[in-house]
């Protein structure tokens, strides 16, 4: 009979098996992510970056593209890095003094961690919705408006009144809030809140919003609809997103990146990664075998 | 690196043990499947040789105990999706255990159509007992049942290479079919009043050929499985390039 293993390499089937073993070690020395880290349109682009607390190495040599009008989705266990790495993208972990970040990460041509640029800007220009729903101890009106105010976004009343409408409206939230934009935004449901962050951030027009597990404190209709939202968002923004959950990952992103102890193992296709990954560590946590 | 020791098993234990009792009690529903389907293809071709019209009333009344069986299966792999979500490996693995069900199923239904066969010839044309025309159906069976068992064989291992065995000896049975289809043209050259025993034992041939080919369909599924490649349909020709 024909050998078994010739017939695999015939058949092309011999490059779908790419499953390096072992858990840990398999990430020493020469490690390289699987799968293509470019893409042909990206908005942001990472090449070789580390992230350290201290003495204490959090990220190790992460390359990662986010394409343009991409939700790309961050997924590993706790403590692999991907928070870290998502805040990395706005320069959010400036706020940690032990903090140290080497590497390049670029939005469009513009390198963010050159020392000229200003932070405020371009956390306006990549904007963050956090895991819990954080809105400000004022009015709905006044949490949209906050950011193009500050900003300097609006000429006028009727002009900030309309930037309100539109992001409220992105958001999916106008419909139920139009009638008591006066009430505290504290005073909205989980999920509205979270709808009014996510309205808050898109309210000065980003180009980028990060995600840190913005579904994880909602009930399963509140998840659904922010969920529905991040599809919609699509259209207009660059999306990455950090969670915890495997179906959301799988539900709302186009490609899915997997993190383990501060490395990227794999990242891919959505539906490659939840067919068929080709490294094991991918495949041993998304299928629940991670011990 | 070696590609044997990069595939690993759906038996490796999920952290939600449950998942392993319900996909193993799925994974267990297909091989008891599997080897009532088998007991049932010997069964109806033994029936045919031996002119036992009990054998193929047995084969037709059990036509409903898997019947029952595939009913279960479908319920535990409603289950499976519904409850766990399968993805990658364990995804694959569902997939080709419920493909698997409808091929085993259709195969019971094949060998239905056998004893069918078996029980009109031996009611009603006696004097058929020393006809020479049905041989060929045990010719086909036989290794149309033994490739049914070792696909069986590679589900429950997981086994690639027994499974690419299975696919590539799929193409022996097709072989053969086109022989006995020749042979079987003989006896109408001969003797046009073979006719109708020559139509019975063609039908016949052909159900055993699906049989083969549902093993094979469960053994391109299990290589799915396994790797990750879709195989269902490369010809087999190609698999036999060097």
């Amino acid at each position: 009979m024909t050998n078994p293993q010739t017939v695999i390499a015939e058949t092309e089937l011999a490059d779908q098996v790419v499953r390096p073993h072992g858990g840990a070690q398999a990430l020493e020395g020469g490690f390289q992510t699987v799968g293509d880290v470019r893409v042909a349109d990206p908005r942001m682009s990472c090449t070789g970056v580390d992230v350290y607390y201290a003495d204490k190495q959090a990220i190790k040599d992460v390359s990662l593209d986010v394409g343009k009008n991409q939700v790309v989705a961050m997924i590993g266990p706790s403590g692999c890095g991907k928070s870290t790495f998502l805040r990395c993208l706005n320069r959010m972990n400036d706020t940690i003094d032990a903090c140290r970040v080497t590497g390049e990460i670029k939005l469009d041509d513009q390198d963010i961690y050159d020392r000229r640029l200003d932070v405020v800007p371009l956390r306006a220009q990549v904007g963050m919705v956090f895991q819990k729903p954080n809105p400000f101890p004022k009015s709905i009106y006044d949490n949209v408006a906050y950011g193009p105010r500050i900003h300097g976004l609006v000429a006028s009343r009727t002009e900030l009144d309309e930037v309100v409408e539109i992001s409220l409206t992105k958001a999916g939230l106008w419909d139920e809030v139009k009638d008591r934009l006066e009430q505290p935004g504290t005073g909205l449901s989980g999920g509205q809140q979270q709808r009014l962050c996510i309205a808050r951030t898109i309210a000065v027009e980003p180009e980028v919003i990060l995600m840190d597990e913005p579904c994880s404190a909602l009930d399963p209709i509140a998840t659904a609809k922010v969920e529905e939202l991040i599809d919609e968002l699509r259209e207009n923004y660059t999306i990455a997103i950090v969670t915890h959950s495997m179906q959301q990952a799988a539900r709302v992103s186009q490609r899915t990146a997997y993190f383990h102890l501060g490395k990227l193992v794999e990242v891919g296709e959505t539906t490659q990664i939840f067919t068929n990954p080709r490294h094991k560590l991918t495949e041993d946590y998304i299928t629940g075998r991670f011990g | 690196m070696p590609r044997e020791e990069s595939v690993s098993s759906t038996a490796e234990g999920h952290i939600l043990s449950r998942f392993d009792g319900d996909l193993g009690y799925f994974r267990s529903l297909v091989l008891e499947m599997g080897a009532r389907a088998q007991s049932q293809v010997e069964l109806a071709s033994d029936a045919l040789a031996s002119c036992d019209i009990s054998k193929a009333r047995k084969v037709i009344h059990d036509y409903r105990a898997i019947r029952d069986l595939d009913m279960e299966a479908q319920e535990a792999n409603t289950r499976l999706f519904a409850i766990h979500k399968p993805v990658a490996r364990d995804l694959r693995f569902v997939l080709t255990l419920s493909r698997a069900v409808y091929d085993l199923e259709r195969i019971n239904g094949e060998a239905v159509r056998l004893a069918d066969i078996a029980q009109g010839l031996y009611e009603n044309q006696p004097t058929v007992r020393d006809c020479a025309i049905f041989e060929d159906v045990q010719r086909i069976a036989v290794p149309a049942s033994r490739l049914l068992e070792r696909s069986m064989v590679a589900v429950a291992r997981e086994d690639l290479d027994l499974a690419v065995g299975v696919a590539l000896d799929g193409k022996d049975l097709e072989n053969l079919f086109r022989a006995a289809v020749r042979r079987l043209a003989t006896y109408l050259i001969e003797d046009p009043r073979n006719i109708g025993w020559v139509i019975d034992a063609t039908l016949g041939i052909k159900a055993m050929e699906r049989v083969g080919d549902h093993a094979c369909s469960i053994a391109r599924n299990l290589i799915f499985s396994v790797t990750g490649k879709d195989v269902r349909h490369v010809h087999t020709a190609s698999l036999h390039a060097t």
